[in-house]
């Protein structure tokens, strides 16, 4: 990609940093084993009141973005592109920016 | 046969395919960009990855699955055997995907499945309605769709296996795993990429006690056979 230089000596950072959190769910129509067997074992331990329990994933990534938008985007595409089986699990993501975007050698 | 880190039944198909059967047999890393010219490829079973983040999500975006994708889209020959049928499903090859056992448990044992096409290269060694003992060893063999989905699957005869019980019923006590519809093995539209979640491989020498599997490979090399003799050398 021949976008925006973001090298050092470019005055302004052209790229920001968000931190996104992604939580993978079964989908509510596909049976959920494991947060069942979690449910029937909580009520082993003696939490009567626990009515329901689903088990999933969550993911946390750092990413670098022009903007907002573009983090948005390109989260949603990683979701549904590796994270979640759209078959079977439904995501949520929020994205957060990270400041101050600090130049570290090495990042993740 | 494709080895992936973490597949276990590689050796068991290298065995069945080039010592029982007799038929040249290569060995591909997951990191290979080509086929080496092999003319049927085998997804063994086994836990690739580790089974991170979702069986066979991993080993789907592996280097060699690029040209997997090719030779199937070629028309060449592909077999998935259980963690396999997660990788070709991961991978976009079949459709569908893969959940935990309704009970939660890993499976091992033998079940029974029938053969629901014999029109197949995989399934000219059977008889359509004929019922096989198969080991199942599998913690996500639970197939689903959505119902449109599953419906076109039914309408274009791409469900090739579906487990029942001894007597070939499709019940609810013959499905292991609660799998939509009894889905234990299914194929693309062209009907040259398969998948299975029981262990034919495991099942193919009358010495193991059981030589059910072995027709699905003697089939493919009869297969082979027949086209190489009235096509010349088309793969």
């Amino acid at each position: 990609m021949s976008t925006v230089h973001d090298n050092e000596g470019s005055p302004l950072p052209s790229k920001r940093r968000f931190a996104v959190h992604v939580e993978v769910f079964p989908r509510r129509e596909i049976l959920d084993p494991q947060g069942k067997a979690i449910g029937d074992a909580l009520q082993r331990l003696g939490y009567g009141s626990v009515r329901e329990v689903r088990a999933g994933k969550s993911f946390t990534l750092l990413l670098d973005a022009a903007n907002d938008e573009a983090a948005n985007q390109s989260a949603r595409e990683i979701c549904e592109r590796l994270l979640a089986n759209p078959i079977v699990e439904d995501f949520s993501f929020t994205v957060r920016e990270r400041l101050p975007v600090e130049e570290q050698g090495g990042a993740a | 046969v494709v080895v992936f880190p973490g597949s276990n039944c590689d050796h068991d198909v290298v065995w069945l395919l080039g010592e029982v059967l007799n038929q040249p047999v290569e060995e591909l890393w997951h990191q290979e960009p080509d086929l080496r010219g092999c003319e049927l490829i085998v997804l063994p079973g086994g836990f690739s990855y580790g089974d991170y983040l979702r069986a066979g999500a991993m080993a789907a975006l592996s280097p060699i699955m690029t040209a997997v994708r090719a030779h199937a889209d070629a028309g060449g020959l592909v077999l998935g055997i259980c963690n396999g049928f997660q990788i070709l499903l991961e991978a976009g090859l079949l459709p569908g995907a893969m959940r935990r056992n309704a009970h939660l448990r890993f499976l091992g044992r033998d079940v029974h499945v029938r053969v629901e096409r014999d029109d197949l290269p995989f399934t000219r060694g059977y008889q359509r309605g004929q019922v096989l003992r198969l080991p199942v060893a599998s913690g996500e063999g639970n197939y689903v769709d959505f119902e449109p989905a599953l419906d076109r699957l039914e309408a274009n005869r791409q469900v090739v296996f579906r487990y029942c019980t001894a007597d070939g019923l499709v019940t609810e006590d013959g499905n292991p795993n609660g799998s939509a519809r009894a889905i234990a093995g299914i194929c693309n539209t062209d009907g040259n990429v398969c998948a299975l979640m029981p262990h034919p491989e495991r099942a193919a020498e009358e010495i193991l006690g059981n030589a059910d599997g072995r027709a699905l490979f003697a089939g493919l090399l009869a297969a082979r056979r027949e086209v190489a003799a009235s096509s010349g050398s088309r793969r």
